[in-house]
């Protein structure tokens, strides 16, 4: 990671500039133009006026991962399709963001049985930070996920030195 | 003699500065994480096929100067057109307008008889070239 990153020590200037640093990387979450399936149609829709994503300075998505810092994977994701997510999420800049939208996403919804070329679940193919379930979920839902999300980043060391637990790691860069 | 240029050198030295601030800081703030899969060109996560240099068709060239000549035309003959109307010598006006449509159609007229409006190039027009 970067030469600052996780490399101060943990004080209150430290962190207050931690959480400058977060408020603004949480109101200004840009999205990838990404939509698989059905749950795009909601994910759309939170986008256009009447829901405005962008209340929450996540309302507009960006046409490439290099440029944005969230990916919502918005439907089901099958064996071929896997590989693109994994691709995408590999292209995007850190620090970067997944949120599970959908039953399906979230793992395997209705294929969770007989879906012979369904991944359960995209967390087995990149760490997941929030999951919005549903099928599909309420536009409202994902609102929430982007809000949580926002908490989520609130809560993250910047340049402090943080002591992170192998398991969190794990989740993150495993 | 010195002082006389002394302000250039300000000039250059806050020029200086003002550029390399804000690489050093990015270089100290930002997360720096490299890997194979990450450095690929961007291709909607699909393996990239062949070279980005690659020949391009030159009469895409011929085609675009040939845009060139409406998209000239249309960006003069809108403001001429929204200020005809209360333009006092109009006639004038008219006459100007009609002149600088007829250059532009010329440049047309020169392309046609070259033959690089045709996608194939004819055979007639090829051989008149030659000679």
């Amino acid at each position: 990671m970067g030469v600052l990153n996780n490399s101060l020590p943990d004080i209150a200037p430290v962190r207050g500039v931690d959480a400058a640093i977060n408020w603004g990387r949480g109101s200004s979450i840009w999205p990838m133009t990404f939509g698989i399936a059905c749950c795009a149609i909601e994910m759309m829709a939170v986008y256009a006026a009447t829901f405005d994503l962008d209340r929450f300075g996540a309302g507009v998505p960006r046409a490439t991962p290099r440029q944005s810092d969230l990916i919502i994977v918005p439907g089901t994701v099958n064996a071929k399709m896997a590989v693109r997510v994994k691709r995408l999420y590999d292209q995007m800049a850190e620090p970067r963001y997944v949120l599970a939208m959908g039953a399906c996403v979230c793992g395997g919804g209705p294929y969770v049985k007989w879906g012979y070329n369904t991944v359960k679940g995209v967390h087995k193919v990149i760490p997941v930070d929030i999951f919005v379930p549903g099928c599909p979920p309420r536009p409202e839902a994902l609102m929430d996920g982007i809000l949580k999300l926002k908490e989520k980043i609130s809560r993250e060391a910047v340049f402090a030195r943080r002591e992170r637990s192998a398991r969190e790691m794990d989740a993150r860069y495993g | 003699m010195f002082l006389t240029y002394h302000a250039v050198l300000v000039f250059l030295i806050t020029g200086v500065v003002m550029v390399c601030t804000p690489l050093v800081l990015g270089a100290l703030f930002r997360p720096r994480n490299p890997y194979p899969e990450k450095s690929m060109p961007y291709e909607c996560a699909e393996d990239p096929v062949g070279d980005a240099q690659i020949r391009f068709d030159m009469r895409f060239y011929s085609a675009a100067l040939i845009f060139i000549i409406f998209d000239v035309e249309i960006a003069l003959m809108f403001p001429w057109a929204r200020v005809f109307q209360g333009f006092p010598d109009r006639g004038l006006a008219a006459i100007e307008g009609v002149i600088f449509v007829l250059i532009l159609g010329l440049g047309l007229l020169y392309v046609w008889a070259k033959g690089d409006v045709t996608w194939i190039k004819s055979f007639r027009s090829r051989r008149r070239v030659q000679d």
